[in-house]
């Protein structure tokens, strides 16, 4: 009884497994070269094809199940594939195209770079839900990443050369920690020839990107009722840091003072305010902290920068963000205030 | 007559043969329709411009594109677009509504405008290349999200 009981535990063990290992799908891309795309649809195993970036969308296109494509190019990298085709459309769900996997990644410094040799018009496009691209450097495209599906996610990408960072539309979009424009030196010979982002909809999160040198704006948003959060981002070096295709959803707060690293202001009711360190107008350079504006709209927060000049943002309760406000200059410290400060203390 | 039974069933043969074989040497893949947006931020016109993107292999045979905007698959509903192939030094264009462009690395680009409301409606896209036989290749689609 005791043995048949063991035989039924661990066929059932050996069943559950068997499922697991079928819905988990991993192609891995060990080359960095990019024959005819048309190889595929004569023989999805010629071995001419196997291996490729190209080869592990199809087959992630072709598969069912949760889909990974990592990498594992042999070698020294950075590796460069050079996309001489560009790639079918990612067109099913839950595709994570992982760039972190190859070995020697590093965050903001990505193992493998995707060139489009400024041929290419996109690098990748999100056609299908719960789809992620992450940890890849993406070059010379027309478009990095174009997205026209939901519920996906880019993180920790460098994307630069291109005429569009991102294209967005889409909802419930996460893009984080993505270098836009340059890359981890912060260079100004990487730019982006239009906008680092371009969101044509609407209910996306933004979040702790930085986006520089784009030569249009950081950020444009043409859908009128936003609903798009920025926050947290870095956003510097660009003509315009976000910019609203129609009157922005939420009025820019307004910096009235600067007394002892207190910078105060006002702004719509209850909104975030979002406070940055700045170089100047259209500058969030250092993100420095928030503070949620009063019924009255009045917001104080302290804060300590290097920077010359502060600016800040507002966010409503549907995330709508404003566009930055205008600089306000840090004032040079007084001499003797840290001990002025220190008295107060002492006395209080 | 067993001959002449036997040499019909022969020509039959040779006639199915040779009906199935009239296959064309134009073949797609890759189809997409993308929204292209204008970086001019003060056009404030009521019409989308969608690029749409597919790969010819031997374009050079290649005839017409014909693209359907739709509710559904195989569906016009919404707008119909044929476009022209043509080769000129040794490069294949395409040409849809005065602009022409080269099919480079099969790459093969067409720019339809089509008007907000239309842009709302469409649903689905089918293609299709028709080579200069009158042969068609396969049909592809597209689902807009």
């Amino acid at each position: 009884m005791k043995n048949r009981l063991t035989h039924i535990i661990f066929v059932l063990l050996m069943l559950a497994a068997g499922i697991a290992q079928a819905q988990q799908n991993i192609f891995t891309v060990t080359r960095t070269d990019d024959p005819s795309p048309f190889l595929y649809q004569q023989n999805p195993n010629d071995p001419a094809i196997i291996g490729t970036l190209q080869w592990a969308v199809r087959k992630a296109n072709d598969a069912t199940g949760t889909i990974l494509i990592n990498f594992n190019i042999p070698g020294n990298g950075p590796h460069i594939i050079n996309l001489n085709y560009y790639l079918p459309d990612i067109n099913n769900n839950n595709i994570v195209i992982d760039g972190s996997t190859q070995p020697g990644y590093q965050t903001g410094n990505p193992a493998i770079i995707i060139d489009g040799q400024t041929i290419i018009s996109n690098c990748f496009i999100i056609h299908d839900q719960q789809c992620e691209i992450k940890g890849l450097y993406i070059r010379k495209f027309n478009t990095g990443i174009s997205v026209l599906s939901p519920y996906f996610k880019i993180d920790n990408n460098v994307i630069n050369q291109c005429n569009l960072g991102i294209s967005i539309s889409s909802n419930y979009g996460e893009v984080t920690g993505n270098i836009i424009g340059t890359d981890n030196t912060m260079t100004g010979l990487l730019y982006i020839s239009g906008y680092g982002i371009f969101i044509g909809y609407t209910l996306n999160n933004i979040t702790e990107n930085i986006i520089a040198y784009c030569q249009y704006a950081g950020i444009m948003v043409t859908y009128i009722n936003s609903q798009n959060l920025f926050s947290q981002n870095q956003i510097f070096n660009n003509p315009r840091a976000i910019v609203y295709k129609a009157t922005p959803p939420v009025l820019k707060p307004i910096i009235s003072s600067i007394i002892n690293g207190n910078v105060s202001g006002t702004s719509q009711p209850n909104c975030r305010i979002e406070i940055f360190g700045s170089t100047g107008n259209e500058n969030a350079n250092e993100y420095l902290s928030f503070v949620t504006a009063d019924a009255s709209g009045n917001w104080t927060a302290n804060v300590t920068t290097t920077y010359p000049y502060i600016v800040a943002t507002a966010i409503d309760q549907n995330n709508n963000t404003s566009v930055l406000s205008a600089a306000f200059a840090v004032p040079a410290p007084t001499p003797g205030s840290t001990c002025a400060a220190a008295i107060e203390i002492q006395i209080n | 007559m067993k001959t002449k039974i036997l040499f019909l069933v022969i020509a039959a043969c040779f006639f199915r043969f040779g009906a199935s074989s009239q296959t064309t040497p134009v073949r797609i893949i890759d189809f997409m329709v993308l929204p292209a947006y204008s970086v001019d931020t003060t056009q404030q016109g009521d019409t989308i411009m969608l690029n749409v993107l597919f790969k010819t292999d031997n374009a050079a045979q290649a005839n017409k594109a014909m693209l359907f905007f739709g509710t559904a698959n195989d569906a016009s509903d919404v707008k119909l677009v044929q476009a022209n192939f043509s080769i000129a030094n040794d490069t294949t264009f395409i040409t849809y509504s005065g602009t022409t462009k080269p099919v480079v690395s099969y790459a093969t680009n067409i720019w339809v405008k089509l008007s907000q409301q239309q842009y709302d409606i469409f649903s689905h896209a089918t293609l299709y290349v028709e080579d200069i036989s009158g042969l068609q290749t396969e049909r592809l689609y597209f689902q807009k999200y």
